[in-house]
């Protein structure tokens, strides 16, 4: 048995590998500090707080939020939870970063749906709103808070996968590489980038739980399958993880045809064409603990070859289009103290490639034919560390350079469009100032800034010219969080975010799309306040988190026409945007759970109209009855049904029109099988057949179901 | 403002829950309206049609809008849509849905029936495809002509769905009767400096608005842009006979991106020509305005003409333009995109007397006026602004003066055309 004080440090320092950024972990011991997982109680951090408190606080343990806190996401794994743990009482929270900020974060390993995407997944986030454009592998979009696609921040552990210029698609990374997705409304934690308007989206990547080996098997309708493995190895020093996917369908599912919406009784029942693709993808991550730090280096590629779906109205046939993206990141952490003030350390790099083919031959997807070939390459650099300047006083700082190159090309264009570069320089500070005994306190200020250059190089009749349009944007944030115990936690912020114009925005695209150079960035202003909640009494264990906000948006970029045949990119509105979000979580005796998320979004523009694509009113709710241990090889026997609302939105922004809402109830069954090495799980998905849209145009798959396999082996 | 403009939507969802008739009709008007008025979201997703009287009064604003039914794949009209050029004038209203809905519908004046609602393409499986019509020339009772501006690249396509065509539909059932107008052989090559060197670009005849003349020919006219919209070249019209479907042109050399035409009020076998020229150079150089006569045999003659590379210097104002006569029209030149110096002025031009008189200026440019119309019976001219609602001129026969502006709910919406119903 190794030294307590050794253990103590050790796990400390993998902790904050955790916090900091989910890769590929050093230490069995900190395996899955998740106490929201799927099968696993509400909250169970908060059962022993008397067990944390008498632990005794290691003098040279080095500084970090994580361990701090009882989380709803901590210590699945109590001993290395009570491990890292401080005198201090923890401090309520749904999520792991920093709890002054509204947050959620969900486990995604051993959930057990059947069949699951990460689009299943996020409706269970608060303040959540998804664009699917129908079947499996098709583009999806997340917008935040009432926020744009271009709003919400995505990253993949910290490295930012997406720009202002390319919005992510969340069809592209499978569920078998990520170990939890983490949602940041509004002010995001300021080591993950805050400075964005509708907030973080965090995809934590996979990471071993030592020796291990896992096979996923899913399939279902309309030739849906997934097939992945996984590997992870662990030693005293070097931790690895691998994992491998491929996920296809034919997307042929049917949907009611109605090119005619004046003439009832025309309808048709049609199938969607075009919509058949194969998404694969590698995970690769490694860990190696060495004298001077914590060396971690991660690489995820992903790929989609298939159907360009069109719109249901002239369903395009022929239309092909084939994703490419490599990602790949290398940090060096370290901790340690200086005294008896501990530091952290963070020195980061990351890349990425994106190559994107659509070929079009006919024309059948607007604006017309095409064979595109677009290369996207992009590079971060981030310089991050903080440090104990007194007592209950750390300083966080983080710097960080992006460069995002893209290079379009159409062979069917005469007239290319422009080859594109964008710098941008970061630069944040953070004072955490913390205390309190049975009233534990954190006041968290922090101020941004943001320095970008957009440039091309424009080639007009032969003659080159360069342009490029500078923007200097500040943003601020202060968090407060006041927690009387570790039951319960309430939360103040208040905040500024900058959405940068694209630029294709800034530079338009040489044909219909013109060019505003003047263009200002997006802008928020606002706040909100919140109480989380993680406790037990008896058989019931609760988490939860209710936040009101209100921000002000205005610059908001909007495409006008401005001719007969062009448009252009200019700032127009002005809005205000509130919203209630709840989440809960129930377990009462191990036998029931209930998960429940509720948003309620108002937005107002200046003239009086919502903003479009935002629905009021959205939830989700499950309950799940679950046997538990069953006789000698049945861990679980659980049946669950699942209601997912998605209220009316408006298309435009004069809200003349109207997505209608929709209602979808999910039924399933799921087990857990000889020791958890087995799990088998099946869903019926959209019970009632609703369907509906989330964007005009393009039908969602009704009725449909799902079986699933899960072999897991400890190696 | 907001329940007024729920109504037509309420009143559709209670009769369609107290009715199984079909069609549903919209709202009853009273009256037959003159002119409707289309407007657009900002953000060019939906689009709403108001209904006024001789006077340009509202009968009811916002009568016919893209959510009158529940969105799915598509609203209950597009937001890229037009009015026919000529209406049928047979008490009825046209909508016609451009690119991507592609589909033309029809209400009774003034109960609001729907008298049917089509697409302008046939479902083949051979490839997807938008045929995108621009206008309908109403022949008579059970002909009609839809000028269709999409190109099919697929050479597997139906002829039905090869666009670049006059397509025939029954204006009574609604439907497409087989028959079609190939203009495709208009569609010609024109040599290009890429970026990348030289290259052969196709060009698309681009049939666009037509106007049927008394005589019985549809003038149709073709804007000749190449297929990426990359350049244009000289704009043809189209002369298509009516009965037999025999079809000549006549070029109009100088003037590019010419895909309006429009009737010319007291000169009924005279169409005006309107040609924007294209952004690719400088476009006033091909810019115009051509008055044409059609003799009894479809002989095109050039009857009056403004080019504005024979006004150097002076405004061009055959932007959004309203024909009065065949010597007078009201029209726009353009000014600087969102200059509050160099701003839209519409224009009153006599090519008579060589005049230009302007009577409206805008508060910025560019493009702030739409699609003019002209009711002879009283003078009235509407000319839609995109800035500042709906604004009332007269034409007393020698001069045009401005009477006032009227906002049109829902106000914030884009006005952008006026069409004249009868």
């Amino acid at each position: 048995m190794s030294h307590p004080r050794t253990t103590l440090a050790c796990s400390f320092a993998a902790i904050l590998v955790i916090a900091a950024s989910g890769v590929a972990r050093a230490q069995p011991a900190d395996a899955a500090p998740d106490c929201v997982h799927a099968w696993g109680p509400a909250c169970e951090a908060a059962l022993d707080e008397a067990a944390l408190e008498a632990e005794v606080r290691d003098p040279h343990a080095p500084a970090d939020d994580a361990p701090e806190r009882a989380t709803t996401e901590a210590a699945a794994d109590r001993d290395a939870y009570r491990a890292t743990a401080v005198a201090d009482a923890p401090i309520a929270s749904t999520h792991t970063e920093d709890p002054t900020v509204s947050g959620t974060s969900i486990p995604l390993r051993d959930r057990g749906y059947a069949g699951e995407e990460i689009a299943d997944v996020l409706p269970e986030v608060p303040g959540v709103r998804l664009t699917n454009l129908g079947a499996p592998g098709q583009f999806i979009g997340v917008r935040l808070r009432g926020g744009s696609y271009q709003q919400t921040t995505v990253l993949l552990g910290d490295l930012p996968l997406a720009s202002p210029d390319t919005p992510f698609d969340f069809s592209l990374v499978p569920t078998w590489a990520i170990e939890r997705v983490e949602v940041y409304r509004g002010g995001a934690p300021v080591w993950l980038g805050g400075g964005g308007i509708g907030g973080v989206v965090r995809l934590v990547p996979r990471r071993t739980r030592g020796g291990e080996a896992d096979l996923h098997l899913a399939g279902g309708s309309f030739g849906t399958y997934q097939l992945a493995g996984g590997l992870g190895a662990a030693s005293s020093r070097v931790a690895t993880v691998a994992a491998i996917g491929l996920a296809g369908t034919r997307g042929d599912y049917p949907f009611v045809r109605d090119p005619t919406p004046l003439v009832p009784g025309d309808e048709t029942i049609e199938r969607r064409a075009n919509g058949d693709n194969v998404r694969g993808s590698v995970l690769l991550g490694a860990t190696v603990e060495l004298d001077a730090g914590t060396l971690e280096t991660l690489v995820l590629a992903v790929g989609r070859q298939g159907g360009a779906i069109g719109g249901g109205l002239s369903q395009a046939l022929h239309a092909r289009s084939v994703d490419r993206q490599l990602w790949s990141s290398t940090a060096f952490r370290r901790t340690g103290a200086i005294g008896e003030r501990g530091y952290r350390l963070e020195a980061r790099f990351g890349a990425g490639v994106a190559r994107s083919g659509h070929h079009d031959p006919f024309g059948e997807i607007p604006p017309g034919p095409n064979a595109t070939d677009d290369l996207a390459i992009t590079t971060d650099t981030r310089l991050a560390g903080s440090v104990e300047l007194a007592g209950l006083v750390e300083l966080v700082t983080v710097a960080a350079v992006q460069t995002f190159d893209r290079r379009p090309h159409d062979s069917f264009d005469a007239i290319q469009e422009p080859a594109s570069r964008r710098v941008r320089y970061d630069h944040a500070l953070e004072l955490r100032l913390h205390g309190g005994a049975d009233v534990r306190w954190e006041v968290r200020p922090s101020a941004r800034l943001t320095v970008s250059r957009g440039a091309l190089r424009f080639e007009e009749l032969n003659v080159f010219e360069d342009r490029s349009v500078d923007d200097v944007s500040p943003t601020f944030r202060v968090g407060a969080v006041v927690a009387p115990g570790s039951a319960v936690a309430i939360r103040a912020s208040v905040h500024s975010g900058v959405r940068l114009p694209s630029l294709l925005e800034l530079f338009g695209d040489r044909a219909g799309l013109e060019a505003n150079p003047e263009l200002d960035p997006e802008h928020s202003m606002g706040g909100d306040v919140g109480v989380s909640t993680c406790g037990t009494h008896r058989l019931v264990e609760l988490s939860g988190d209710l936040t009101a906000a209100v921000d002000r948006r205005r610059d908001l970029i909007q495409l006008r026409k401005n001719g007969y045949q062009t448009a252009q990119a200019i700032n127009v509105e002005a809005a205000w945007v509130a919203s209630f979000e709840l989440y809960g979580r129930l377990v009462v005796a191990r036998h029931l759970r209930a998960d429940l998320q509720a948003t309620y979004l108002l937005t107002r523009t200046d003239d009086g109209f919502e903003l479009p694509m935002q629905p009021a009113l959205s939830a989700f709710g499950r309950v799940e009855g679950g046997t538990e241990a069953l006789g000698a090889h049945v861990e679980d026997l659980a049946l669950y049904v699942e209601t997912l609302h998605v209220g009316a939105s408006s298309t435009d922004t004069k809200n003349l029109a109207e997505i209608p809402a929709r209602t979808i109830v999910n039924v399933g069954a799921r087990a857990r099988l000889f020791d958890d090495a087995l799990s088998a799980s099946v869903e019926l998905a959209d019970a009632f057949d609703v369907r509906g849209f989330d964007l005009a145009n393009y039908p969602l798959p009704g009725r449909r179901f799902a079986v699933q396999l899960e072999y897991r082996k400890d190696l | 403002m907001r329940l007024l403009r729920s109504l037509p939507v309420a009143a559709l969802a209670t009769l369609s829950a107290c009715t199984e008739e079909f069609p549903e009709p919209l709202v009853p008007l009273g009256t037959v309206p003159v002119f409707a008025v289309r407007s657009v979201s900002a953000n060019f997703d939906d689009s709403s049609f108001a209904m006024l009287n001789a006077d340009g009064d509202p009968i009811y604003e916002a009568w016919v809008t893209s959510g009158v039914t529940p969105v799915g794949l598509s609203g209950a009209i597009h937001s890229d849509n037009a009015m026919p050029t000529l209406e049928a004038r047979d008490g009825s209203f046209t909508i016609i849905d451009r690119a991507g809905a592609d589909r033309i519908t029809r209400f009774q004046f003034p109960d609001g029936n729907v008298l049917g609602q089509m697409r302008t393409q046939v479902d083949d499986g051979s490839s997807g495809f938008s045929s995108n019509p621009q206008d309908v020339a109403f022949i008579d009772a059970t002909h009609a002509l839809v000028s269709r501006y999409g190109h099919n690249l697929d050479p597997a396509a139906a002829p039905l769905n090869r666009g670049t065509d006059l397509v025939e539909i029954d204006p009574t059932t609604m439907t497409l009767t087989g028959e079609r107008v190939d203009l495709s052989g208009f569609n010609t090559t024109v040599e290009f400096e890429g970026d990348e060197g030289p290259v052969t670009l196709d060009v698309y005849a681009r049939p666009s608005r037509m106007v049927l003349t008394p005589n019985g020919f549809v003038v149709v006219a073709l804007e000749m842009i190449s297929a990426g919209f990359e350049t244009a070249i000289d704009g043809i019209v189209a002369i298509v006979d009516a009965e037999t479907h025999a079809v000549t042109s006549h070029p109009l050399p100088g003037l590019e991106n010419c895909g309006y035409v429009f009737p010319v009020p007291g000169a009924p076998n005279h169409v005006a020509v309107r040609c924007l020229g294209y952004y690719d150079d400088a476009p006033d150089e091909h810019a115009g305005l051509v008055i044409l006569y059609v003799d009894p045999d479809g002989v095109v003659k050039e009857a009056a003409s403004y080019r504005a590379s024979e006004h150097p210097g002076e405004p061009n104002p055959t932007n959004n333009v309203v024909m009065l006569s065949t010597r007078r029209f009201v029209g726009v030149d353009h000014g600087e995109w969102d200059d509050t110096t160099d701003v839209d002025v519409a224009y009153f031009v006599d090519l008579e007397a060589g005049t230009t008189t302007p009577v409206l200026t805008a508060p910025k440019g560019t493009d702030l006026f739409g699609t003019m119309a002209y009711y002879p019976q009283n003078g009235l001219v509407l000319a839609p602004s995109r800035t500042d609602g709906l604004h009332r001129l007269r034409y007393d026969g020698t001069t045009v003066t401005y009477e006032d502006t009227i906002r049109l709910f829902p106000e914030s919406m884009t006005v952008v055309d006026v069409g004249r119903i009868r």
